[in-house]
Order: C-alpha cells, then sequence, then structure tokens
C-alpha cells in the first residue's frame, strides 16, 4: 500500500484543497525545495514534508510538483480530484 | 539556418529548466532545444528504480513535460540530433545530418554518457548500458527472460540495478576493480555494510576484478575475468563510468578539462557560452574548487542560474544609465548575474539500506576523513574535511543527520577543534549550527 501523508491547505483564493506526498516515491532529490522552501523540508529520513501548506500561491506550488523527478508530490482541488500529476 | 536568441543543447533537466526559467522571463525570446534522444524530458533519476525497471508504476509517469508543454511555451525541440560542430565566432551549431542552427546565446547542457566497454567480445548481444531512457527500456525488456547476470562496477547506477535484477529473480554476479563497493566514495566500512546486503541477498562479489573477455556467440554466455574466473551469464549490465558528449566544443575552442569549464556564474571561456548539469565543471563557491556533481539536484539549479545570467548578459546597463532602446524589446530584462552556490547531495536506496552523498567526497591529498558509527552497527557516515571544515559527506543509513551536514557545509562552520565530537556517532551535530 502506498505510504502517503495528506495535509490539507486553506489558503485563501487557492483552488487546490491538499497537498499529499508519496513517501515511497519521494528520493529526497530536493527539487521542490529549491523551488518552495516556505512549503517544504527534509525530515530525518530525508523525505520531504510539508511545513507550510498555504505558503505560497497555486502556481508556485504547481511549479514545484512539477519539479519533482519522481512526482511524489500530488495536488487535489477542493472537490478532492487529483489535479497532478494529471 | 534557423536562428534563436537562446540555444541550448541538451533537453535533461539542466537544459529544460534553463528554457523554462528563460520563457518566465523573456516571453519573446525564441529558445529552442536540442537533443540527441527522441523524447520530451524525462525522469533520468526513475530509470533505474523498481516502479520503472519491473514495470511497478505505468510508465506514463516518467514523463516530466509532454510535447504539449513545449510548443505552449514556444521551446523548439529539435529531437533526435546530435550536436557535431560549433562556430563560436559565426555564432552557428550543426548537427548531424548539416542542419545549422544560429544562437545569440548558447547553453551546453549535454550531460554524461555510459562509457562503452572496447575489450573483446563487448559487440556481442547481451550487454547493457544504463543512462538513457532508450537503454533503460533494453534492459527491462531483458530482465524478463534473463536468468544469471552480471553486474560490471560499483556505483549507484549498479547498487539500485542489483536490487531490481534480484526482485526479478535473476542470480547476480558483481565484479569490480574496487577492494570494496563504492571504493572510494564510501570507506571501507561504509562499502563492507553495503556488501553484507549484496551478500545476503545472494549476490556473489569479485572484488579486484575486471573482465578480460566477453564470450559466448552472437549472444554472451559468460565473462572471463583477468583473475581466471569464468562467470557464466545471459545478460551483463556495464557501469564502467560516463563519458562528456563535447569534443565538437573543444574543437571549437571550449575549455574542457574533464567537462566543461566555467566559472561560479556558468560561464565558459567563450564568449556567450554557458555550461550546466553533469557536464559542467563549475568553480564551486562553497567548496572553493573546481567541481563536478552528476545529481538532479545540481543539473537543475545550475540550469535556472544558467539561464539568468545568459539573460543578464544582455547590456544590463541601458536600463541603468537610460541609454536608448537598442530596439530590442526582449533585452531589457531587469535580470542581474548570480552566482551558482549550492551544496548538492543525492542519495541511493536498495535492499533496505540508504546511501547518500553530499559536498564533494572525494579523499584529496590535503583533507583528512573522520568516521561517525561502524560496520558492526550497519549505520556509518564518513565526514571529508578540508582546512578546518567539513567540505563532504558520505553515509550509509545515517540518514538523518544528512541535513544538518549539508547544512554545516554551507555555512563554512569551523570544526577544527571538534573531532571528537564529529567522530562520537552519538553526538547531534545539531549542536554545530
Amino acid at each position: 500500500m502506498a505510504n502517503l501523508k495528506e495535509y490539507p491547505r486553506n489558503r485563501a483564493g487557492s483552488k487546490i484543497g491538499k497537498i499529499v506526498i508519496d513517501r515511497d516515491l519521494c528520493i529526497g532529490a530536493a527539487s521542490c525545495i529549491a523551488v518552495s522552501a516556505e512549503t517544504y523540508e527534509l525530515d530525518g529520513e530525508n523525505k520531504v514534508v510539508v511545513k507550510g501548506p498555504d505558503a505560497v500561491d497555486d502556481d508556485a506550488l504547481l511549479m514545484s510538483a512539477e519539479s519533482c523527478p519522481t512526482k511524489a508530490i500530488l495536488l487535489f482541488d477542493k472537490s478532492g480530484k487529483q489535479i497532478f500529476p494529471k | 539556418m534557423k536562428e534563436f536568441k537562446y540555444l541550448i543543447v541538451g533537453g535533461g533537466i539542466a537544459g529544460t529548466t534553463a528554457a523554462e526559467t528563460i520563457r518566465a522571463k523573456d516571453s519573446d525570446g525564441s529558445i529552442a532545444i536540442i537533443t540527441d534522444e527522441p523524447y520530451p524530458l524525462y525522469s533520468r533519476v526513475m530509470l533505474s528504480k523498481p516502479s520503472f525497471l519491473l514495470e511497478k508504476t505505468p510508465k506514463a509517469n516518467i514523463w516530466l513535460k509532454t510535447d504539449d508543454w513545449y510548443k505552449k511555451n514556444r521551446i523548439e525541440l529539435v529531437s533526435g540530433k546530435s550536436v557535431v560542430a560549433l562556430d563560436v565566432v559565426a555564432k552557428t551549431v550543426t548537427v548531424g545530418g548539416g542542419e545549422i542552427f544560429g544562437y545569440e546565446k548558447l547553453l551546453l547542457a549535454v550531460g554524461a554518457r555510459a562509457r562503452r566497454w572496447d575489450i573483446p567480445g563487448a559487440d556481442k548481444k547481451g550487454i547493457y548500458y544504463l543512462r538513457t531512457l532508450d537503454e533503460a527500456k533494453e534492459i527491462a525488456a531483458a530482465m524478463k527472460t534473463a536468468k544469471r547476470a552480471v553486474v560490471i562496477g560499483s556505483s549507484c547506477v549498479a547498487f539500485e540495478a542489483i536490487e531490481n535484477l534480484r526482485s526479478a529473480g535473476i542470480e547476480v554476479a558483481e565484479v569490480m576493480l574496487e577492494k570494496y563497493f563504492w571504493e572510494p566514495m564510501l570507506d571501507e566500512e561504509g562499502g563492507r555494510i553495503v556488501e553484507k546486503v549484496l551478500t545476503e541477498a545472494g549476490v556473489k562479489i569479485f572484488r579486484q576484478s575486471e573482465v578480460k573477455e566477453v564470450l559466448g556467440g552472437e549472444n554472451v554466455d559468460g565473462v572471463i575475468t583477468k583473475n581466471g574466473e569464468k562467470i557464466g551469464c545471459d545478460m551483463i549490465l556495464c557501469g564502467i563510468g560516463v563519458i562528456y558528449p563535447v569534443e565538437w566544443a573543444k574543437a571549437a575552442g571550449v575549455k574542457v578539462n574533464r567537462g566543461v569549464v566555467v566559472n561560479e556564474y556558468l560561464e565558459t571561456n567563450t564568449p556567450d557560452v554557458w555550461a550546466a548539469g553533469d557536464v559542467a565543471e563549475y568553480s564551486d563557491v562553497v567548496l572553493e574548487e573546481q567541481c563536478m556533481a552528476g545529481n538532479w539536484m545540481n543539473a537543475r539549479e545550475q540550469g535556472r542560474i544558467a539561464a539568468l545570467n545568459m539573460m543578464a548578459s544582455f547590456d544590463p546597463f541601458d536600463l541603468v544609465q537610460g541609454r536608448p532602446e537598442s530596439g530590442r524589446t526582449g533585452d531589457k530584462l531587469r535580470i542581474k548575474k548570480e552566482k551558482f552556490r549550492l551544496v548538492s547531495f543525492y542519495t541511493s536506496h536498495g535492499f533496505g539500506l540508504n546511501v547518500a552523498f553530499g559536498g564533494d567526497i572525494r579523499l584529496l591529498p590535503e583533507r583528512t576523513a573522520i568516521s561517525r558509527g561502524s560496520a558492526e552497527s550497519a549505520r556509518h557516515t564518513r565526514l571529508i574535511l578540508h582546512g578546518g571544515r567539513i567540505v563532504g559527506v558520505a553515509m550509509v543509513d545515517r540518514i538523518f543527520e544528512l541535513g544538518t551536514i549539508v547544512k554545516l557545509i554551507e555555512n563554512r562552520t569551523d570544526v577544527s577543534a571538534k573531532h571528537k565530537e564529529l567522530s562520537d556517532p552519538n553526538f547531534d551535530l545539531k549542536a554545530f549550527l
């Protein structure tokens, strides 16, 4: 079973309702941190955790998810529909 | 001849990030990427993972950009073409077949290619290299029927490939020149921890060994080593290092040492030519030396910085000094030249072990190494020190302190009087931050 960690997002005006990290896929390449250090950090297993789910706007958040070489960052809209990866 | 304001050679993460960075700031400038692979950007790091090689997840997952993305961003993707010549005076690049591309700013982000064997029998079917998607597809296909594999070399790719081969039920013999796995990137204690998990998984290891000849008819059926060992196999995965495909740049006068030599701004010795990613031999401002780093994190950030500096090189004084417009709207980008500054790291996973490398882990003559942990504890960190500072780290299953050590490297923290604490695996290095 996939090792998923969910982070609700409540940023005003955002279409994204939830960030999910697939910890099995995450290899700690830290690309997402380079794009948005406000949103992510690495934990003691060198896996990404979300520290600021509301820190950046939707465009920046999407860019950070797109930067991941293993597509370990999943984004969902407010209705629970996955919007990235498509 | 097609002319581009920004021409990028290499369609991997460095080149593609450069194109993306340029398009975000310069909406009009023409951009082209020339790549010798027939694909849009994909995830090279996924090629050695079970999800791809063992087809555990849908293949679509390796794609990071679609053809539509290039169209939407007006980035011309010239795929399946190898560059054969560069003319830095005429400012043109020629690809195989003779097509010529003009540039105003050129980025060399060609990456690396797997070095090919040149021993007797190296042309037989069943010998594989792992660097590109096409190579990985061939390996995935071969693994469906192979029974016995020989793996050559002791690198990240070899480590991850061995786990895939074993998961597929294939017998593995590991043949390496080194005295222990991952020498000299790990020290012997770290290497032995890795070898223990390999041996427990049934891998037969041939140390300080080199294949003399590949045996078989049309297809491989074994190898014979210089020590006289004969090992039967029906596939060989050959990891004997990489080469950088930049002969054409060197011939044009671009300075090439191991890779393309660039300064801290990723500028080559040639006007209007930059380099980024695996191929760049760059001046590292943290470590104060020329470095090469072949990892995703480094390539991505270098692509970004090179792109900013390519844009900044369009007469930045026009705006500041209020000189008349040169007539080009795209040139007033208000971008300042930036130094590349990053302590990159990467990890490798297999058989339940996490192995990580950060900074510059070469144990050069003027450097010292400090061990934390032991083979008995199955956890080990090796710190490389230079001038009282940590400059590199290699670790086996102590990944919890990777972030802290990378920060100590970044901060250039003086640890010259702290050797006792550094060598105590129970001492929390966060105390030095």
